[in-house]
């Protein structure tokens, strides 16, 4: 089969147990030169803050920041460090829109929620105009296929892009999201994952936790990124 | 919207903004983005077909996959354009100083009168030729004439290497490089250089369209080049191929009359292409594995290393450089040398050191057989059997030594586990060029 990122036919190489289990199925679209260069994030590599991947133990320097404001932390987990590789296939999927790039994490991920689970999981939101431009979710896309998604978020039109703004701006920006309370109804008392593409700031989950615990105060949610 | 930026020029579209542009330019052509059936999707920019299911978004609507890197193409979208006016002012001068040989000067007076006359020719140029200086007089009494002029390449190295020359044989005119990742956005000029994908984007467009290195196409996508330049060239313009070695897919347009052809066998500098050395190693590959180093390759090496001669290694998979890379290192430590590929972000830094001869060895893949040339140069290709060197692969390896008027001779040696159909192919045109240019 083709590649989905750098377009060379490639025999996928199966094991016993994949011929056994009947895994072939869901193994990777992409070839094991693309897969390899993207860096995983182990979890004893990581912040236990937002999940980036670090020589030291504990906080990161920006966690121990945001730990002045937020006590409780989001302990998110990273599957993958944002390199080149990272920022080459982000590029691809939501600059160019590339949406059958959705399923290159497909297989690990499926892998990833089999050791971490929640009773539900939510996919931070795309605003209307963002999708009708871009004709998907990126967020979904990606986790789509690996866990059922529970869609209780909306968010606001912005005016400016997030991607044009730097650091300060969008630290400084206000709370984007809103809750459907009906839909939120439902989630009390459960544990919640959170579901995003990235963690680049942090300030997009915190606010999206938030906006839930607004909704369902004592809710329990912890957040999972594809990449830190 | 400057209406310039249209002439020619297809950009997608939404409804809205279609409708907005047809009020305001009411000679807008405009056609839907895709075709749709009941199970597949056309794309009406690169003709590509899509199973419906494959390629539909969320939101319900299609997109394209194939062509997306020149901006993604929807089904509730729309490709619009203004017919080419060639409004182009401004002074054209030959600001280019240097001369033809006699051979040189008659195939650049032909390439004049096929531009003239609007015909479609197949030019058969050996390697190192000088064929980018024959196109000068041509091109240039072509936007005399207010032609719209463009030169695409399969690859973007022949491009990036054929900027600067052309820029300088046309001091006064402004020329636009198109090409995928490029940071300048697009606008209107007589003069366009791009890769052969960016004609995809532009409609009857060009009244002169040149193809360089038209064999660097993979011969698979042949249909696709085909739909590419009828769509960029204007109903009635001249088309010109250059190559050194054509496919099978031009040869048949040749025997079918609609391409006419002719030949430019000699080296501008006289010499003949250098014959490649078949060397026979069984077992190249195993012993590479095992950390020996193949003993004909050794020979060569040493042979190269007491010459002081620089080379480019070529071998066929990515995986090879680092092996070969760790052998070198070991048995010639006094070799200056690195691997280059593809994707290799320090590649262009690298080719340009090999350049100013502060290496004396690349090792390589396939990558840097076409547009890249050395002064003084010899090539050894390892694995040459392998499926991805083609006829014409080898035939542009093999070409690139004795480019330079000062170092017209050289060795090519190719060692192999087999001969391939492919190199037999290599060895037999090069023979025949040889013997065409008289030798
Ligand atoms: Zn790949
Ligand atoms: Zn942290
Ligand atoms: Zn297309």
């Amino acid at each position: 089969m083709r590649c989905l990122l750098c377009q060379q036919s490639f025999i996928q190489s199966l094991t016993l147990a994949d011929i056994f289990y009947f895994r072939a199925l869901t193994t990777s679209p992409i070839c094991l030169n693309c897969q390899r260069k993207f860096l995983r994030i182990r979890p004893n590599l990581a912040c236990s803050g937002c999940g980036r991947l670090q020589t030291q133990q504990g906080l990161c320097q920006d966690c121990l920041t945001w730990q002045k404001n937020y006590p409780q932390l989001l302990h998110n987990r990273a599957l993958f460090s944002y390199n080149a590789a990272m920022q080459d296939f982000f590029k691809q999927y939501k600059t160019s829109g590339d949406y059958q790039l959705s399923t290159c994490f497909t297989s690990v991920l499926g892998q990833f929620f089999k050791k971490v689970s929640a009773d539900i999981y939510v996919p931070v939101p795309t605003d209307t105009r963002s999708y009708q431009k871009r004709g998907f979710n990126p967020v979904c896309g990606i986790f789509g296929a690996v866990v059922p998604l529970y869609d209780c978020l909306n968010k606001r039109e912005l005016p400016v892009k997030q991607a044009h703004k730097n650091r300060g701006e969008r630290l400084a920006m206000a709370q984007p999201f809103q809750a459907n309370m009906d839909k939120c109804r439902p989630l009390a008392r459960k544990q919640i994952i959170l579901l995003d593409d990235v963690y680049t700031t942090g300030r997009t989950l915190f606010h999206a936790r938030d906006c839930l615990l607004k909704a369902v105060p004592g809710l329990k949610i912890t957040t999972v990124t594809l990449a830190r | 919207m400057n209406c310039e930026a249209l002439f020619g020029r297809l950009e997608i579209v939404d409804q809205t903004t279609c409708k907005a542009w047809r009020d305001l330019f009411p000679e807008l052509i405009v056609q839907p983005a895709m075709l749709l059936t009941n199970t597949v999707v056309t794309c009406q920019r690169c003709q590509a077909r899509h199973s419906k299911k494959r390629v539909q978004l969320p939101s319900g609507t299609y997109y394209c996959p194939t062509c997306l890197l020149l901006g993604r193409v929807c089904s509730n979208e729309y490709l619009v354009n203004l017919p080419e006016k060639n409004c182009f002012k401004g002074p054209t001068e030959l600001t280019w100083q240097g001369t033809l040989t006699p051979a040189q000067a008659e195939a650049a007076e032909m390439i004049k009168q096929i531009f003239k006359q609007h015909r479609q020719h197949l030019l058969w140029a050996v390697t190192g030729a000088g064929k980018t200086e024959m196109l000068f007089p041509g091109l240039f009494a072509a936007l005399k004439q207010g032609k719209r002029v463009a030169i695409a390449s399969p690859r973007i190295d022949v491009c990036l290497e054929l900027l600067p020359r052309l820029q300088q044989a046309f001091a006064k005119t402004e020329i636009m490089l198109l090409y995928g990742d490029q940071p300048e956005p697009y606008h209107y000029t007589q003069f366009v250089l791009c890769t052969t994908h960016q004609l995809l984007r532009f409609y009857q467009a060009f009244d002169v369209l040149v193809i360089d290195e038209v064999d660097a196409f993979p011969f698979a996508q042949d249909q696709q080049l085909h739909f590419a330049v009828g769509q960029a060239r204007k109903k009635t313009s001249a088309c010109l191929y250059l190559t050194a070695t054509p496919g099978p897919a031009l040869l048949r347009q040749v025997s079918k009359g609609s391409l006419s052809l002719s030949y430019l066998p000699r080296r501008y500098h006289g010499h003949p292409l250098a014959l490649p050395h078949c060397h026979l190693a069984l077992r190249w590959y195993q012993q590479l594995m095992k950390g020996q180093l193949p003993s004909v390759l050794n020979h060569l090496l040493e042979d190269k290393v007491q010459r002081r001669q620089s080379f480019l290694l070529f071998v066929p998979k990515i995986a090879l450089l680092e092996p070969l890379a760790k052998l070198l290192g070991n048995n010639f430590s006094d070799l200056k040398f690195t691997t280059v590929y593809a994707a290799d972000p320090k590649r262009a830094e690298k080719v340009q050191a090999m350049r100013q001869e502060k290496l004396t060895a690349l090792l390589t893949t396939t990558i840097l057989e076409r547009g890249v040339t050395f002064k003084n140069i010899e090539v050894i290709v390892l694995g040459s059997d392998d499926g991805v060197f083609t006829m014409s692969a080898l035939v542009q390896m093999a070409g690139r030594v004795g480019r330079h008027r000062d170092y017209p001779t050289g060795r090519v040696d190719f060692i192999c586990a087999g001969y391939s159909c492919a190199m037999k192919q290599a060895s037999k045109q090069i023979k025949q060029i040889n013997k065409k240019a008289g030798f």
